[in-house]
Parts: structure tokens; C-alpha cells; sequence
């Protein structure tokens, strides 16, 4: 697994700046327009609550973990 | 705007020639604001807005008034409805200077074009749908043109300044001497003496209130503002005074605090924490006054806030 | 007209408290007109906040022919979360969390063959009874520009504690269009395993683990917005399940993940399409996917979000359906093994004044051969129901 980390960070560097290279396509919006954003249905996160139970339930039962934000601390879950 | 206007400000590196031409860019600006919002101009926007009222066209809105409309809601909804930009139609019933109380038939006619939940803005701009109604934004206008001649200032790398626009003061950083502006408020009981002198820094204060136009009823003195939901005047309040870091809040806590009354008023303003003052026929209450009464100044202030109109 | 500190200043003496509740909706109101937007800072949440949340987790029985010895039923969880969160000043805000989890039932012990020569599960004895308390505080500083936190963790169990703290950034730049995270994370874990219904073969090992995180997110029209993660996490010391008969795990695992997100509001429906998706791998051979799609409708002042989760993970390198003694690692957990799995849900908030009320529930089912490779998974793959009620009062 470890030789293919290395390709994959080098992918991972190239996906990033394809991605906000691409930038064309963004339009500017205006303090006004950002109503449609400040509502709870564009937030990334709005039910920090439920999003770190569900994590926790998820980490415990499946072999994958984090996705969000640093790996917050553990339990005994089995 | 409807009242006199001065701007005082030490040009950036009192260069002379660049203090001419943001004199002349802060005219421009008021005149581009009285072009677009004023209800007298035919031509203006807001005059378009009007004529289409009733008639389901929308008309397109650009950013800046967008966002003054979007104020707009804010605070009618912070007052409960009772700052109403569409409640300018009420003023063809009464006539403040006659004294004369309309029939209530008369008032019962327009109410039906008063209401700001009967304005729709949208993607596709801003629709009137009572026949009839008008949009009046003398309510923000005045405020937001000193906030827009003090960012002018203040993007020309202007760092001393006092603007006056008919009785809202924007400071910017202090006077020339280094110490803070000195602005004047009259007591409204004796038009020609200040009654106090506040010291401001990179602040504004706003004045509304009806100690200059009002009715009788009665015996009662009511303010020329109207209440949106029944017509009839609020019984107002003699002088309100708000401390603000913009015009546009300070006016618009003025304006709303004056349309609740001064009992309503007092409390609501206490919620603000901003600095507030209001002066009753023998009372002067707020946290302007606790902190200026007892204070003597040799010093004349630079400007008045002039009796409230 | 410069920066509005969200502070007190004083004029001359007379203090200005900008941090009111109504100074703070007018200061949002004021955002609407381009005049006053660069004035706008990264602002504290304008209320305080109460909440409490109940979930109960509970896993199917596993089928008879799954089972050699043992109970079929497995866990039980009953979680409750409180909280609350306010701000102090006008520039920072402090939340506490505590959570509690009610555990009971068997787990898989280890993986043997049956008669038939089919793999199948011994349980664990009787019913484990276990109770997990977790106490977070996190207070954060807001800027003009951004928001940084602190967080503070702990959590205990009858046979494990943890302890972890956190810290996190959040940086707006380019007028507010993009959005730059970052956080590390450290913990420290006990683990003193009850020696009650099965042998264990540890009295006290402790690990640590170590994460951080990178991410930018960016507005891309009035109505979409895209982000993009990195994941990086270190863990070391007894790594293994005491509670497994048949388990030795490296003392080190490393993980990485690759996130993505794109959230796209539809004006006219009143609702919003929400994608997520996570590529997960680490150094025990583990590979994962897991794609999310959830969308959220607006029902006047209340919410349905109904969603769908796809989750498909390879083995890990030592596992084996029934564990290899022979091997240096070797572990015949489920959750290492190879399986795909659907998680249906809906989440509902109905608003009533300060008042939001929430409740949920959602269907998580393991489809076997549904992994990345070829091999079948283990026989104790779960499935499991989820349901949460709760309500927060949010108030000035």
C-alpha cells in the first residue's frame, strides 16, 4: 500500500489545483445573492450533532474512518 | 433630500485640487441617489416602480437598491410592521398643517395599498400588487447617502471628515486637532441652544422625531408619522437621537423607535446597547444623556443636530 | 466604511455594545447592500443554543444458520446527546456537549467452522451491559476573516478512555467565496478490558492516534457550492480487539482519505441536492468508497431530507473469514472483511417559534458480496435500524 500512497498524493496535488485552476467557471456573487447559501440546505454541516453521532456509528461498524474534519478521540466500540 | 447638506474633511495631503474632486464625486452621489429614489422625480426609479403598481410587471432591480429593499424588510419586520415603506400614501389623507382629521372612509380607501407584506421582490425584481401603493424610501435614503459620501471619503484616503446631511452626522476619525467631533444636539423646547455637545469618532448619530411637524387632536399632540396598519398618527415621539457606527442603523433605530412611541421606544433602544437619547417635553432620557449631562465643554460643537423635521 | 470590529469602542467614554442581539440582525441586514459588505466579519452564532437528542441503535439478530454458539441477538445502543452553545463577547462563543451511550448485547467472539463446513460466529457469553459518558468542550474565536476552535475531549467507559483535544481554522478569502480548513486532532486511549464473559489476554494497553485535515470549499454561483479534502491520520500502540479470540493487528495504522462534496440549491423546488463522497485507504489493505445523496426540501419552515448511502470497503490484508494463527497479523472481524453496504434514511426539523424539533430514522443493510474484490464476507456482517428524536430551543 505504501508505494501507491506516494502516486496517490501526487494525484491528489494535481486534482486540487485542476480543480480551483478550473476556475472559469465560477461566477462572482454578491453579498445579496448569498441568501440561497446562509440557508441550512447549502450548509456542509448544520446538524453538527447528528453528523458526529452518525461518524461515530459508521467508524465503529465499518473499517473506514474520518472524511471531515481530524479524527476526533475513540471509544470501545465492538 | 430634502435639507441642507455639508461636508467638512481635510483632503489627503491637503492636496487642495483633490479635495475639489471629492466634493465633486460626494454631489455626484447625492444627486444619483435624488435621481434614483426620490417620489418627485418622475423619471427616478422609484417613480417607475409606482406607476406599475397593480399591474403584476415587475420592475428590475440592481444590486444596490436590492439590498436597500432587503434593509427595508429587516426592519419592518423589527418593528413589527411598523416601519412600512409602502405607508407613504397615508400622507394624501392628512394635511399636518391644517390640524384637520380625515373620515375615517377616507382612510379606510388607501389602507388597502399600505403593506410591505403586499411587495414582492424576487429573481425578477420588485412588484407593487395593490393598485395604487407607492414605494417611499425616504426613510433610508437620506442615511445611506452619508454612509456612501463617508465610504467615498474614506476610499479617497480621507481619514478627518464630518458629513451633515440634513440632520444625520457621519464623523470620520476626529477633527483636525486630534480630538474627537463635537456635535451639538438642540433642545427641541428651545430650538436655538444646544442642550448637550457629544463627542464623535469614527461614528454616526441619527435624529428622528416630531417636535417641528405634528397634529392636534384634542388637545393631544400626535407625530407626523402614520401608523401603516390603522392609518392614524403614532403618537411619535418629540426627539430621538441614535449612536451608531453607520447612519443606516443609526436612522433606522431612530426612525423605528420614534413610529413605537417613547415608552415602546425607551425599552426597545435599551435592547440595542447602542447609545440612544430621548428628549420629551420635560424629559431627557438615555444612555447619551446619563453620560453628557453632568459634563461641562467650553468647547462649541461643530455642528447642531438641528430640531428633527 | 472599514472594518467593523465586532467589539466594544468607546467614543469618548460612551460605550458602544455592538454585540446585542438586534445590533447583531441589523449588522447581518446591512450585509444585503454592497456598500457595507467588506464591513462584514466572520461573526460568533447570533443566539444561544440548547439541545437534546435520544437515538437508539439497534442491531439485527443474526440468522440461525450464522450462528454456532451464542446469542444471535447482538447490540443495543440507547445514546443521549446534550448541548449547548453561546456567544460570549462578539468575537467568541463556547459549546459543551456531553453524550451518553447505553450499550447492551453480544458481540462476535471469533469465527469457526460449522458442521457443514460453513464459517459461523461464536458470541461472546452473556450479555454485556456497558456504559459510555463523553464530555467536549470547544470554544472558538471569530475574526474578520475566518474562525478558529478548541476542543477538548473525554470519554469513559467501564473498560476504555479516551482523552483528545483538537483545534481547527476556518479561513474565508477572496471575498468570501472560498473557504480554507484545516485541523489536527491528537488522542490518547486506555483500554483495560473487563474480564467477565470471556477470557482476554491484556490487562492495560494504551494507543495513540493523531490526524489532521485540509480542505477548501468554494461558492460557485448563488446557489452551488463544491469542496475538496485530505485526510491524514496516525495511529499507534495495541491496535488489536481484546475481545476477539482471534486477533493480532500491526501496532501501527496509517489512513488517508480523499472527500468531496457539492451542494446545489434549486430555487423554484424550495430544495437543495446534496452530494458527498469519500475515498478512504490505509496500511492494513483496507480501500473504501462511500458516496452520499441526500436531498433536503424545504416545507415552509420545516425540513424533510431523505438520503441514500453507498459504502463499499476491500479486505484488510490479515483478515481472513476464519483467523490464520500462522500469520504474523490475523483478525476475523467483520469490519475487515469484504462487504458492500445501503444505508436508507429520511431526517425531518419542524420549527415551532425558538423551538426546532427533529426526529429520524434510517435502515443500514450489508450486502456480502457487494465489496470491492472477490472473496465473500464474513458471516457476522451487521445490519442495523438507527432512530433519533430530539429538540433544541435557540434563543437570544
Amino acid at each position: 500500500m505504501s508505494t501507491s500512497k506516494t502516486n496517490i498524493s501526487r494525484c491528489l496535488v494535481f486534482i486540487i489545483t485542476g480543480a480551483l485552476g478550473g476556475c472559469s467557471s465560477i461566477e462572482p456573487v454578491a453579498a445579496w445573492e448569498r441568501g440561497y447559501l446562509a440557508k441550512d440546505a447549502m450548509m456542509w454541516d448544520p446538524y453538527p450533532r447528528e453528523s458526529k453521532f452518525a461518524g461515530h456509528v459508521y467508524t465503529s461498524k465499518e473499517a473506514s474512518s474520518g472524511g471531515s474534519a481530524a479524527a476526533g478521540g475513540g471509544c470501545g466500540c465492538n | 433630500m430634502g435639507g441642507p447638506a455639508s461636508l467638512v474633511f481635510a483632503p489627503p495631503n491637503n492636496c487642495e485640487h483633490v479635495g475639489a474632486d471629492i466634493v465633486s464625486a460626494a454631489e455626484a452621489i447625492l444627486v444619483d441617489l435624488e435621481n434614483r429614489y426620490s417620489r418627485y422625480i418622475d423619471t427616478s426609479l422609484i417613480s417607475l416602480i409606482n406607476e406599475r403598481a397593480g399591474s403584476k410587471t415587475p420592475t428590475v432591480l440592481d444590486p444596490e437598491t436590492h439590498g436597500l429593499l432587503d434593509f427595508c424588510s429587516h426592519l419592518y419586520r423589527e418593528s413589527d410592521g411598523l416601519f412600512d415603506p409602502t405607508a407613504g400614501v397615508l400622507n394624501q389623507a392628512w394635511d399636518f398643517k391644517r390640524n384637520q382629521i380625515p373620515s375615517d372612509r377616507v382612510i379606510e380607501t388607501i389602507l388597502p395599498r399600505v403593506g410591505w407584506d403586499k411587495v414582492s421582490i424576487d429573481e425578477a425584481g420588485i412588484t407593487l400588487q395593490a393598485p395604487h401603493s407607492e414605494l417611499d424610501l425616504g426613510g433610508v435614503v437620506k442615511e445611506y447617502a452619508a454612509d456612501k459620501v463617508a465610504a467615498l471619503l474614506r476610499k479617497t484616503g480621507v481619514t478627518k471628515a464630518i458629513i451633515e446631511l440634513a440632520g444625520d452626522i457621519v464623523t470620520l476619525g476626529v477633527k483636525f486637532d486630534g480630538q474627537p467631533w463635537r456635535v451639538g444636539v438642540t433642545d427641541p423646547n428651545a430650538p436655538t441652544q444646544t442642550a448637550l455637545s457629544v463627542a464623535l469618532t469614527d461614528a454616526c448619530i441619527a435624529t428622528s422625531g416630531s417636535s417641528q411637524r405634528f397634529i392636534e387632536i384634542n388637545g393631544q399632540r400626535y407625530s407626523h408619522f402614520l401608523n401603516p396598519k390603522t392609518g392614524h398618527p403614532v403618537e411619535g415621539c418629540f426627539s430621538v437621537s441614535v449612536i451608531a457606527d453607520s447612519c443606516l442603523i443609526a436612522g433606522g433605530l431612530a426612525t423605528i423607535a420614534c413610529l413605537m412611541g417613547a415608552t415602546k421606544g425607551k425599552t426597545w433602544l435599551a435592547s440595542s446597547g447602542l447609545p440612544w437619547l430621548i428628549i420629551e417635553e420635560n424629559q431627557w432620557t438615555g444612555p447619551i444623556s446619563d453620560h453628557y449631562s453632568s459634563e461641562q465643554s467650553t468647547e462649541a460643537p461643530q455642528r447642531n443636530v438641528p430640531s428633527p423635521r | 466604511m472599514g472594518v467593523i470590529r465586532p467589539s466594544y469602542s468607546e467614543n469618548k467614554g460612551l460605550m458602544i455594545n455592538k454585540n446585542t442581539p438586534l445590533t447583531r440582525r441589523l449588522s447581518v441586514a446591512l450585509a444585503s447592500i454592497p456598500l457595507y459588505q467588506n464591513a462584514q466579519a466572520d461573526a460568533p452564532p447570533a443566539f444561544t443554543e440548547v439541545g437534546i437528542r435520544y437515538s437508539n441503535y439497534s442491531e439485527d439478530a443474526l440468522p440461525d444458520s450464522k450462528v454456532i454458539f451464542g446469542s444471535r441477538n447482538r447490540y443495543d445502543i440507547d445514546v443521549t446527546q446534550l448541548w449547548f452553545e453561546t456567544p460570549i463577547g462578539g468575537s467568541w462563543s463556547v459549546a459543551m456537549d456531553i453524550q451518553n451511550d447505553s450499550m447492551s448485547g453480544a458481540s462476535p467472539w471469533f469465527v469457526g467452522t460449522n458442521v457443514d463446513g460453513q464459517p459461523g460466529v461464536i458470541m461472546s457469553g452473556a450479555s454485556i451491559y456497558d456504559n459510555r459518558v463523553e464530555v467536549g468542550v470547544t470554544t472558538r474565536y471569530f475574526w474578520a476573516d475566518g474562525n478558529a476552535g478548541f476542543n477538548i475531549s473525554n470519554s469513559r467507559e467501564d473498560d476504555y478512555e479516551a482523552r483528545s483535544m483538537s483545534f481547527d481554522l476556518a479561513w474565508n478569502s477572496d471575498n468570501n467565496s472560498r473557504t480554507w480548513t484545516a485541523s489536527l486532532s491528537s488522542s490518547n486511549d486506555t483500554v483495560e478490558p473487563v474480564k467477565e464473559n470471556i477470557p482476554v489476554f491484556i490487562d492495560r494497553e494504551e494507543l495513540e492516534t493523531q490526524s489532521a485535515y485540509f480542505g477548501v470549499s468554494q461558492v460557485l454561483s448563488s446557489t452551488a457550492i463544491a469542496r475538496i479534502g485530505l485526510g491524514y491520520t496516525v495511529s499507534d500502540g495495541y491496535l488489536s480487539d481484546p475481545y476477539k479470540l482471534n486477533d493480532s493487528r500491526p501496532d501501527t495504522h496509517d489512513r488517508f482519505t480523499l472527500d468531496g462534496g457539492y451542494r446545489r440549491y434549486f430555487i423554484e423546488q424550495r430544495g437543495a441536492l446534496q452530494l458527498n463522497y469519500r475515498y478512504y485507504s490505509d496500511d492494513w489493505g483496507t480501500d473504501s468508497h462511500t458516496g452520499e445523496i441526500a436531498w433536503y426540501q424545504e416545507i415552509k419552515q420545516h425540513s424533510l431530507k431523505p438520503y441514500i448511502r453507498y459504502y463499499r470497503q476491500s479486505r484488510a490484508d490479515f483478515f481472513q473469514t476464519t483467523a490464520d494463527l500462522s500469520l504474523p497479523f490475523f483478525a476475523d472481524d467483520y469490519r475487515l472483511s469484504e462487504y458492500g453496504a445501503t444505508t436508507i434514511g429520511i431526517q425531518g426539523f419542524f420549527q415551532l417559534g425558538e423551538w426546532r424539533f427533529e426526529a429520524q430514522l434510517e435502515r443500514y443493510e450489508t450486502n456480502p458480496s457487494g465489496g470491492i474484490g472477490t472473496n465473500k464476507s464474513a458471516p457476522a456482517v451487521v445490519d442495523f435500524w438507527r432512530g433519533t428524536i430530539g429538540a433544541t430551543w435557540r434563543f437570544d
